[in-house]
């Protein structure tokens, strides 16, 4: 089995009137790297300032590795949450440093993360001098320490240009090939399509989803499909054994079947019966218009 | 003790490079000592003003004789407490303030660690600020009387780890306001009014026996008024000792003051 790494259960979160998180369960494996997707305000941060004690909880309970939070877990976990907080009179190492004592990581490690997140030619410099990219790569260089085995990351590509975002999301690949457990927070569609295996998204502090990202992906799939003769074609696919449903759009059967679909089957299949197709392309929707059909926003057929 | 050492380690490093921090300790300990060396001269003066005009001789107090000098200096050092106090308040308020509370808990801090980390540098500071009172009082009173051993390692140096627990009480009082106010500036204003006027209306407002044991009342009872030659001439005669139940009150608020900055970080999101 398993070993879950982190369970939640039932938690909730208002301020006032306004419900952050409500009734959220989740669960998190080891060796995941899971995608926690909503849009601003949805709870997100909410939920992970209180998996790292910083938020304390109206009801509910979560457990890491199976037991009740503690300095010790937290010792485990590297995260970042919201902004980066360091002391701005420090430089990026003895900032670093604090958070090496704090962990029981050797000091020497800071020049390591500092590295990975390439500000050691500026590891001497105050953090108040940082920009914005900067810190937020500092953030994750503190998280780093130490080779933690759950790295929490909250909107880690906050503020980074093109290049820096591409540098932390094979970053994230690197570390979670090496088998850390990932938990990334983000609002950006794409890159927790890029990068996470399992994906759990919120709306006003509710989970509307969690899943595998490859079956939830699969089953948005389309078989666009076109031949010269449409009706023939039509009534063929609708023998086809795995057939669930079909539309047709300017003369293209747009396909979509039980389970994975697979074009060479279908063509196969097509050929089998002296259907030649014209046109044959597998369709796969984005995380982003999944998560816009799932919000219920309008733009939901709009797919890339 | 490891576990102290371990919980102070961070906190060195937080002070070590913090320009801010040197510049106010250097005035702040550059003033005491500079006071703490002037005052006879302050008082001679004031004193030989006075001669001229009173038609009762006033004589020129002693100050820095031993074992007087010992009460004499930690009771004018207790007027410039509040710096140190200020001290903590940017120390700590700084914490939420660069909201690295926060980031020192998610990253394992535990708030007991943390906790002993601030109340140990509050500790070393007044240990510290006591420790160069000390110092200074022993030279100004090597240059001006003459050495006595007897007279020196007399009852009265106990006014010095005394004065710590003054500045240790006084520094705790201040933390409370930080921790529960998280914003430098009006926790400067709080604990001003609060120390300077309002514990005052209340203790002149409050039954002695209960307005006695209120922090900053008690702190004040711990060195007394020295008691010169000037004020018995006057007919004044101040108790000489520290009030042992000063004591106690201010050990008491020490422990729960701690207890409630704990249920303060443990109740509150960071």
């Amino acid at each position: 089995m398993e070993e879950n790494v982190l369970e939640i259960e039932n938690l909730s979160k208002s301020y006032g009137k306004v419900k952050a998180v409500s009734g959220l369960s989740l669960t998190i494996s080891k060796g995941q790297v899971f995608g926690l997707l909503g849009p601003n305000g949805s709870g997100k941060t909410t939920t992970l300032g209180i998996v790292l004690g910083a938020t304390l909880p109206q009801s509910g309970d979560f457990r890491w590795f199976g037991k009740s939070l503690s300095s010790k877990s937290l010792k485990r976990i590297g995260a970042i949450l919201e902004h980066p907080n360091f002391y701005p009179y420090l430089s990026a190492t003895d900032n670093l440093r604090i958070i090496a004592q704090i962990r029981n990581v050797q000091e020497s490690d800071t020049d390591r993360v500092l590295r990975m997140t390439g500000l050691f030619d500026r590891r001497k410099h105050h953090f108040q001098t940082y920009s914005f990219g900067m810190k937020q790569r500092l953030a994750i260089a503190s998280a780093m320490l130490g080779n933690p085995e759950v790295l929490i990351l909250d909107e880690p590509t906050n503020g980074l240009d093109p290049g820096g975002i591409a540098e932390i999301r094979d970053l994230i690949t690197h570390i979670a090939s090496e088998g850390a457990t990932i938990v990334l927070a983000s609002h950006l569609l794409d890159e927790v399509q890029k990068v996470c295996s399992h994906v759990a998204v919120l709306q006003r502090g509710e989970k509307l989803f969690s899943g595998n990202v490859e079956e939830v992906l699969s089953n948005t799939e389309t078989l666009l499909i076109a031949s010269d003769d449409l009706i023939k074609l039509e009534q063929a696919i609708i023998n086809y054994p795995d057939y669930l449903s079909h539309t047709i759009n300017n003369g293209i059967i747009e396909l979509k079947t039980n389970g994975v679909c697979h074009p060479d089957q279908v063509n196969q299949y097509l050929s089998n019966q002296d259907i030649f197709c014209s046109h044959l392309s597998l369709r796969r929707k984005t995380l982003e218009s999944y998560f816009l059909e799932l919000t219920g926003s309008k733009s939901a057929s709009s797919s890339k | 003790m490891k576990k102290i050492l371990s919980a102070l380690h961070p906190e060195w490093i937080k002070i070590q490079k913090y320009r801010t921090f040197w510049i106010l300790t250097g005035i702040y300990a550059a003033t005491l000592v500079l006071l703490l060396f002037s005052l006879q001269e302050i008082l001679s003066n004031s004193s030989a003003n006075v001669n001229n005009k009173s038609s009762m001789p006033i004589p020129t107090i002693p100050f820095y004789v031993f074992p007087g000098v010992w009460q004499n200096l930690t009771y004018i050092a207790g007027y410039l407490k509040i710096f140190p106090a200020f001290l903590i308040i940017i120390l700590i308020t700084n914490e939420f303030t660069f909201k690295t509370l926060k980031q020192q808990i998610i990253s394992g801090t535990s708030i007991t660690e943390f906790l002993i980390g601030k109340i140990g540098l509050i500790f070393l500071l007044s240990v510290s600020v006591a420790m160069l009172v000390g110092i200074s009082a022993f030279i100004a009173g090597l240059i001006q009387s003459k050495p006595d051993f007897n007279q020196i390692f007399s009852t009265k140096l106990y006014f010095i780890p005394v004065h710590a627990l003054e500045l240790f009480t006084y520094l705790m009082v201040a933390a409370s306001f930080a921790f529960l106010l998280k914003r430098a500036g009006i926790t400067v204003i709080a604990f001003l009014l609060y120390s300077l006027i309002l514990e005052r209306i209340l203790v002149f407002k409050l039954p002695w026996h209960i307005g006695k044991f209120l922090p900053i009342e008690a702190i004040g009872h711990l060195i007394p008024v020295p008691n010169t030659q000037i004020m018995q001439r006057f007919g004044v005669s101040f108790n000489e000792n520290t009030s042992m139940q000063a004591v106690f009150t201010c050990f008491a608020w020490i422990i729960i003051l701690t207890l409630v900055i704990y249920g303060l970080l443990k109740k509150r999101d960071l």
